[in-house]
């Protein structure tokens, strides 16, 4: 297998046979051909920008009782927080506007909750519900960013056995 | 004496001519959406985002269900939002008081007050009923 990285922090197995070869004036030395072009775009972000650009056009007072309009670095700080910890087939969050001017992401299924709220000045805070386990944690997220991922690497784990064709 | 951010003034203590029973209805928009889907109860559920206080000086805003109809809670420009039903109780048990605030939209408005924790969101989210109307069968 050789390992060719469009981006350094993202790395995607070829099979040889896959592979094809490209002009010397090309990026890498070797490429896939467009049809076997993997996605580089994860499954949940085009739903997941959709979803912050609707928040983000709110007007202050989108509640009618003076909540403040979503904040950009809220937003901003969900993103890269979910580019951080979530797997390319890792199942889209809800997304919520919070009446401070943050967001909210929020997944409810495969027996796990998650919740990640984010202030408008872009600290964040995580809670984590495993129903099977039993086990549940919160905390702020800078000390705890692997709770996050260790928990999406579940869900996404229970959906893709939930979803998974029978043997 | 509590003093909202518009000047008005509410009642320090709990009324407690409300009753622990008494169903409280919080108005919530449907855009932007704040409710989901929770696998684990098998229902719509709100977010815990939805039960919020309004701002620093502001408490949590809802209505008192005796005596009001969903038709008339969700008329005007509340055409299209829903009611996230919770007992007076539930809120108490988390520290919070209510307060009549009346208003001539609203008499039957109240404030919930108290500091709104993430554990106590979480709760109401997961324990509130959602009345809309007309009912999904009527739409």
């Amino acid at each position: 297998m050789a390992s060719l990285c469009p981006s350094a922090d993202i790395r995607v197995d070829y099979a040889p046979s896959q592979i094809t070869t490209a002009s010397t004036s090309d990026q890498y030395a070797f490429a896939p051909s467009a049809e076997l072009r993997p996605p580089v775009v994860p499954e949940w972000a085009p739903l997941v920008v959709g979803r912050l650009r609707e928040v983000l056009a709110l007007p202050a007072n989108w509640n009618r009782r003076g909540s403040r309009a979503v904040e950009m670095p809220a937003a901003l700080t969900a993103f890269s927080i979910l580019a951080e910890s979530a797997s390319f087939d890792t199942p889209a969050p809800d997304v919520f506007p919070t009446a401070a001017g943050g967001i909210q992401l929020e997944w409810a299924r495969a027996r796990m909750d998650v919740e990640v709220e984010v202030s408008p000045d872009g600290a964040a805070f995580l809670y984590v519900r495993d129903h099977e386990s039993g086990e549940q944690w919160e905390g702020a997220f800078r000390r705890t960013r692997t709770r996050l991922s260790e928990a999406l690497r579940l869900l996404t784990i229970r959906v893709r056995l939930r979803n998974a064709p029978p043997l | 004496m509590h003093r909202l951010s518009d000047g008005r003034a509410i009642p320090d203590g709990d009324d407690l001519t409300i009753g622990d029973d008494a169903d409280l209805w919080r108005r919530i928009p449907d855009h932007p959406n704040m409710r989901i889907f929770d696998e684990e109860l098998g229902r719509m559920r709100p977010s815990s985002a939805a039960f919020e206080d309004s701002g620093p000086d502001d408490p949590m805003s809802a209505l008192l269900a005796e005596d009001d109809t969903p038709a008339r809670a969700l008329s005007g420009q509340w055409v299209g939002w829903w009611l996230a039903v919770l007992p007076a109780g539930a809120y108490r048990v988390q520290e919070q008081r209510i307060a009549r605030d009346p208003t001539p939209e609203d008499p039957n408005h109240v404030l919930v007050v108290g500091a709104k924790t993430r554990r106590a969101r979480r709760l109401w989210a997961r324990t509130a009923t959602i009345l809309t109307h007309p009912a999904p069968a009527e739409r």
